[in-house]
Formats: C-alpha cells, structure tokens, sequence
C-alpha cells in the first residue's frame, strides 16, 4: 500500500510524438526543462494537477503521466531518485546530449567513479 | 458488441446466451458455459435447436473432440488481449478435429488481431459497439501471403514459390 | 547470405505500411496507448528513460555491407549518429521520434529489414554462432536453418501472443559461441553414430530473476523435422506455459515446474499428433535457402603464417591484435576478424553511423561484402585473406576500431543501463568504461588471458551477467546504485550460472572489487590456467576470502 506522499511533488510524462521526458508546467504547458514545472505540496493540488495531465493525454500530447518527488530552491528543481535525475538530464555518459536543468550543476556528475 | 462474420460483413446475433441456471429455451439456437455443458450433458445433446459452447481458453480441445458433430459453434475466449490461448484450440479444433461449424471469438478483440485469428480459423467476431467495423474488416487483408501453414489452409510462401516444380502442391 | 524474392519484399513492406497506419491511429488518437502498446512492441518499439527505442532485427547476426550503410544512414537522418549492438545480435536506435520510424521502417525495407517481432510476447530474432560458414570446429552451417526458422516464425498467427518473449538460438558447431543453453530454445546441430546431421534440441534455458540452463528435449532430430517440432514445443509453451504472473512466464518455468519428463512427453505427443497434417517445407525451399549460404569465391590461397608473424615482430599492435582478434578460418589463407567495439574507456557496442560506413567499406574492399554481429557486441568481417590482414589493421587503427581486446578482460559485455532504459535499477555503462580503464594494458590483459565480465543493469539481465566469469548486477539499496559481483558463469556448451560471492559493492569500490578477483586469480592459476578454470577447480572461498576478508 503507497504511503501518502509528503513533500514536494512534480508531474512528469513522456511527449507522444518523439518520446522525449516532459515535465507539467503553467498552463499545462509541457516543458523540457525541469526547472519549468509545476510544484504541488499537498495531495489535493496533486490530485489537480494529475487531471491537467490526463486531459492532455486523451488529446495525445504525452502518455503515462505520474508524480516524482523533489527538493527546490529558488529555480532549482531535483527530482529526489536518482532514476528521475537521469532521466531530467539525460545519460550520464554523453554530456553532449545534456539538457541543462540548474540541478546538473550541483552534481560534479552523476558518474563519479574512480579511474 | 457487434458481430463482424468475415467475408459478410456484421450480421444480427441469432444465438440465445444462456446462463448457468435459467431453464432451456425449447428450440432455438443456444450458446451455454463449459460447466453447464459438462453437467447437463444428455439434456443438451438430445434438445431441438443448434447447440453453442463457450470454451474457456484453459480447456483442451481433446476434451471436446468426440462431441464435436454436435455443436454448431464455439466460443472461444480472448480474456486480454495478450492471452493467446484460444490461437492454438481454434487451430486444433480445425485443423486437428475437423471441426465445421463457427468458430467465434469473444473478449478482446482488437482490430491488428483479426488477420491472426481468421488465420486460425476463427470466421466470426465480437468487435466492441463502438469499432467501425468495416474499416476493421480491411484488417483480414494487411498481408497477401504468409509463411507459415495454419488452419485457414491458404498456400504458403514456400509452396508458392515452388508452384511450377511442384505442380500439384 | 540470404536474399528477399517479391514474397519477403511485400511481406516486409506489407508489414511496414501495417505499421504506419497504427502510428497514424494513434497520433489520431483512434487507438488509446494501452491498444497501441503492445502493437508497437511487435514493431521492436519502446519508450525508453529518454526517448523511444527502435530496435532492429538482425536475422543471425548477418550483414550485408549495403545494410550496413543504410543503418549508417538511418543513424545519420533520423537518430543521433549512433547506434548500439545488443545481446542478441540486433540494432538499437535510441532517439528515433514515433512519427519518424514509419519512415525508418521503409528505409528498412528497401534494404531486406524490419523490426518485426524484436519484442513483445512473441518469437524473437533466431541468433547465431558469429563465425558459422568459417569455423574451422564447424559440423554444418546453421544458418540456413536460423533462416528457415525466421520465415516460420514470421507472424505466426498462433503464436503472437505467448505468455512471454521466446529466444531461439542455434550453433553449428562443436564449441557453442551462439549460448544455446541460456535460451529458450537452444538448437546444436550434431553428427549422430551413422554421420547423419541433426539438431539436438534444448529447452528452458533462461536468464532474468531465475537463471536456468536448457536441458534436452529430444537427442537426435532430423532436420527436416525442426519445424513441426517446433511447432510442437509452442503450443504445448502457448497453452500451458503460464500467464498468472508475469516473472514466471517463461517456458524455463514451465519446464522447471513439469518437469523435463513430462514436457517431453507433451511435446512428442504433440509432434506425432500434428505431424500428418503439417504442411512441410518443399525440399525445392530448403535447398533454395542453402544455396544462398554456399563459400564465396575464395582464392587457392596458402596460409601465411611466417609473413604475419614477421609483421608482429615489427609492429607491437598489429601482434597484439592479431593474437586476440583473429580467429582461424577453415579456408587455407584465410582469417576471421573481430572488430571490438569496445575502446577502452568506450560505450561497449555503440557504433558511430560513420564508423558504420567505414566498416561496411572494409567488408567490401577487404571481404565479400558481409559483416557478422557477436552476441557479445563486436562485429566481425569473417572472410579476410591472411596477406591483407596488416593492411586492414591498419585502416581499423585510423577509425578507432582496432582495439586488441577481443575475448579479453575489457571486452566486456554491457547492457545500456540505467543511462537509457526505464527498467534499469542502476547504470552499467560507467561500470563498463570505469573496468575497461583499469585494465587498460593489453599485455597485461593479455596476461590475464580470456575473462568475460558481462554487466546487467537490472535484474532481467540484458548484460547476460549470469554467465559472466565475473558477473555484475547493478541494483537499488537504500536510493543507492550497488553492484552485485558473481563468479564463474560459462555461456559454452558447458555452461553454467555465476555464483553470487557476497554482499554488494558500492559505485566506488566495484573496479577495485574486479581487480582484487583478477589478483586472486593470477595468484593461485596453475600455468596457461583460464580465470574460468581456476574458479571452476578452487570455487569461490579464496575470492570471498580476498574480497571479504580485510572489511
């Protein structure tokens, strides 16, 4: 049984047409960029921005929509797992495809292993 | 739900589905449940009207077989789409068992699924009320020929291939 | 290697157009995800962490170099200028947009291939041993068979929708480089007392949460039979392989819960009672798809074996690479070549869509125009003339593909990972780049000898870690990445599953854990030992002891 969610939530989905992460933001807007979302602090503003998400989905614009946790400060959003920072950012191993959320700066990286 | 009868197009239901415990309709056509087929055998068998069978998809055609000159139609059951049970009992009860009468699918059934049942020798379908059914039927012919054998009996590739060497095949 | 006639032609365009009218009701939204998902895994299509995945068949691990290049192209024009070789001798493209791959699929097909059946709950690509038609060890080349078996198996319509994937492979050989033993259906084709070939066939081999070696079905069957026979093992798999839960789906549970016996019996049963009604392959077929699998025009060459050990001595590199990457060829003056796609330090098996058109040149200028894929992802140009083997080595050097790591220890195996897919638990890449940097030097890897560290970065062990030598898990603990180390796995005929040796390791202390395997192993080897056979004759207590026994 899922625990309650407590703390801060985003909600994410893929885009239906090229697959890429996508991330709830105003105006149900989809942004690219995880700065750009959407953050909910309670299950009821969750529940509110889920049905923003399903109506996207009956119109085909993204698929499978779920929340994540994250902590922010000021512009900065960091999902808490280490999947879903991946997953903001892109693969570890090939920083040319790195989108450039502020919480890659954080991280010296996420591979950090020794030579 | 809508009947689709491939190479008919829909037609009206003319089957009575009956339930476990109702009484027996006295002449027409019915289709009942397995265990009701299993417990009330003699009665079926000797009633007036056409006699239909839901077949669960976890029953052995083998278990039927002998019966089989006493049924009219089958209902095979797809209970999600991704369960292919019923692909290999409507192949062994064309192919295996000689059976003649409709076989007819019911559950989910989905529009990229038809080619492979008809295939099997499925030639009636339970589409959902809202499929456009004729442009699902366009899905029987996505592929002209196939590979492999199956109890449509259409040649294969290979037989095809080899048509002028073989004559007869 | 095999070409299409009409028939393959229409049936893959057939198929492609089939496709982009799904695409099409799906964007419409005439089709909900739940409907189009499975309809797309048929197609070879995920979505992935980051993007969709388009995954490529490639029948037995052939190429043409035509195809080759066509891959390059794709690459190029509709993903990002790379592609990955996997486990199972396909393709991946890893950012390919859903409404492109109708497209990707034409381009495909113009060239003989397609994605059909690369996933989903349906028979998968047949994968071969990388050097049937070459091997010195081989009884009869399997491919024809594998060729066979993929036309069969081509939209089955009984067997579309089975309880879970089904992975078919097959050898021709007398050392099994295919891994039959850990598929679903390993075939071995094999010389019966009176010379008669025919195929050994073996069931519920398996990886993922329950690793399970395939035992035999039936000792000796002729091949002619291996289609009716087969299709007797998928229905008796289709109807009572079971469906209530999805980890325990695979026929090795089926056969693990029947019992070998039992099964045995069900499936002859099976193949007696549909044998009079199966409509056989005419012999006119069978002969027609071996034709296409006969020697190309080989030179009366002799072997060269004086001139090439004269270049070693000359060129440290070319005899390094020569004695980990060339395998012996039955053809008198001939050579095997593996490329490794594993640089040091690189993603194992990705390849540059410019990489891609320079070895499709090679085949061409060097070979007759075709190029193996390995289950261990290399590429391998399996007709080179021993007097041209410096020459291609040195091309091979100018684009990074020279690599003399063939079967050593950073020739490692690699599942993409957490870095791409959405089952990962952990990443395996920067494992895999992290080990390939430690054991950098080629003398040292060399005498380190043969050692296959393969990575899964989940449990459904894509990396094929179970038979490993060294084999890694990646794992979640505690919204940590940790590594899970096993020992002594074989994906030979004498195969066997690698034994956990203890606790997980941490992202950081994993090299370091590999390289206290590989002291251990170059402390207690008897001479010319393989780390394999050390395991295999001291088990893993001085492993543990090495690893454990400091903490």
């Amino acid at each position: 049984m899922a625990k309650k969610k407590e703390g801060p939530q985003i909600i994410s989905a893929h885009r239906l047409r090229d697959g890429r992460p996508v991330f709830l933001g105003k105006d149900v807007i989809w942004q690219d960029i995880i700065d750009n979302a959407v953050i909910v602090h309670s299950e009821k503003d969750l529940e509110t921005l889920m049905v923003e998400a399903k109506n996207s989905v009956e119109k085909q614009e993204v698929v499978e929509p779920y929340a994540l946790s994250v902590t922010h400060e000021g512009n900065m959003i960091r999902p808490d797992h280490y999947r879903e920072r991946i997953r903001a950012l892109g693969p570890s191993i090939l920083p040319e495809f790195h989108l450039q959320p502020s919480f890659a700066a954080l991280e010296s990286h996420p591979t950090h292993l020794p030579e | 739900m809508q009947l689709l009868k491939k190479d008919q197009g829909l037609i009206e239901e003319t089957w009575v589905h009956c339930t476990d415990l109702e009484p027996l309709p006295v002449s027409e056509n019915i289709i009942v449940g397995y265990g009701r087929w299993l417990n009330e055998q003699e009665t079926l068998l000797k009633r007036n009207g056409l006699l239909g069978l839901e077949l669960p998809n976890d029953v052995s055609p083998a278990d039927i077989s002998d019966k089989l000159d006493h049924l009219s139609l089958i209902l095979l059951d797809f209970p999600a789409f991704n369960d292919g049970r019923a692909y290999s009992q409507a192949q062994l009860l064309r192919n295996r068992y000689g059976f003649k009468g409709e076989l007819r699918a019911s559950g989910h059934v989905l529009r990229d699924q038809l080619a492979f049942m008809a295939r099997c020798g499925i030639d009636c379908f339970e589409l959902p009320l809202h499929a456009p059914a004729q442009e699902w039927s366009k899905a029987f012919s996505d592929f002209s020929n196939m590979y492999q054998g199956a109890a449509d009996g259409f040649a294969t590739i290979a037989q095809k291939r080899h048509l002028d060497q073989t004559g007869a095949e | 290697m095999y070409q299409y006639d009409g028939f393959d032609q229409e049936f893959v365009r057939q198929r492609s157009a089939q496709f982009r009218d799904q695409v099409k009701r799906r964007l419409s939204g005439a089709l909900s995800e739940a409907e189009f998902k499975p309809l797309r895994l048929m197609n070879g299509v995920y979505l992935e962490l980051h993007a969709y995945l388009l995954r490529v068949a490639i029948p037995y691990g052939t190429l043409s170099s035509q195809q080759l290049k066509r891959l390059a192209m794709i690459g190029r024009k509709w993903d990002r200028g790379y592609g990955h070789f996997t486990t199972r001798q396909n393709i991946q493209f890893n950012w390919p947009k859903l409404e492109d791959i109708p497209d990707m699929l034409d381009s495909l097909a113009e060239v003989e291939m397609h994605a059909i059946q690369t996933s989903g709950a349906c028979i998968r690509n047949v994968t071969a041993d990388q050097f049937s038609g070459v091997a010195k060890d081989e009884i009869e080349d399997p491919r024809p068979w594998a060729e066979i078996i993929r036309q069969w198996s081509s939209l089955h319509p009984e067997f579309t929708f089975l309880p879970r994937k089904f992975k078919v492979s097959i050898t021709g050989s007398s050392e099994d480089r295919a891994a039959i033993k850990v598929h679903d259906i390993g075939l071995a084709l094999k010389k019966n007392d009176h010379g008669d070939i025919g195929f050994e066939v073996m069931v519920g081999g398996g990886q993922g949460r329950t690793p399970m070696l395939a035992q035999t079905i039936r000792d000796f069957l002729p091949k002619s039979e291996i289609l009716p026979y087969l299709e007797a093992i998928m229905r008796v798999y289709n109807q009572f392989g079971r469906r209530d839960n999805k980890y325990k789906a695979r026929i090795k549970i089926l056969v693990h819960e029947t019992g070998i016996e039992k099964l045995r019996s069900l499936v002859e049963a099976e193949y007696e009672a549909l044998r009079a009604s199966f409509i056989d392959l005419p012999q006119a077929e069978v002969s027609r798809i071996q034709n296409f699998f006969t020697a190309p025009p080989y030179q009366n060459l002799e072997d060269q074996e004086a001139l090439l050990n004269q270049q070693a001595q000359q060129n440290t590199g070319f005899g390094q690479w020569l004695q980990a990457n060339r395998t012996g060829h039955k053809q008198p003056g001939y050579a095997v070549v593996t490329i490794s796609l594993k640089p040091i330090g690189g993603i194992p098996g990705d390849i540059s869509s410019d990489q891609m058109d320079y070895v499709a040149d090679l085949s061409e200028r060097y070979g007759f125009g075709e190029i193996r894929v390995t289950h261990e992802q290399n590429l391998v140009l399996p007709d080179i003339r021993q007097d041209q083997l410096f020459d291609l080595y040195q091309d091979l050097v100018s684009q990074g593909l020279a690599t003399a790591n063939a079967g050593l220890i950073s020739d490692i195996i690699s599942c993409p990972g957490m870095d791409y897919c959405a089952l990962a638990t952990a990443r395996s890449i920067p494992i895999a780049q992290a080990l390939s940097r430690r054991f950098e030097d080629i003398t040292s890897q060399q005498n380190i000898g043969p050692l296959k560290i393969k990575i899964s970065g989940c449990i459904n062990a894509c990396g094929h870690h179970h038979v490993g030598h060294i084999g890694i898990l990646g794992l979640e603990r505690k919204g940590e990445e940790h590594y899970q180390l096993s020992l002594g796995g074989h994906a030979g005929f004498e195969a066997s599953i690698g034994k956990i040796v203890g606790p997980s390791f941490k992202e950081h202390q994993i090299v370091d854990a590999v390289e206290t395997v590989v002291q251990t192993y170059l402390d207690l080897r008897t001479e010319d030992e393989i780390f394999l056979d050390t395991y295999r004759r001291l088990g893993d207590t001085p492993f543990k002891e090495a690893l454990y026994a400091a903490a």
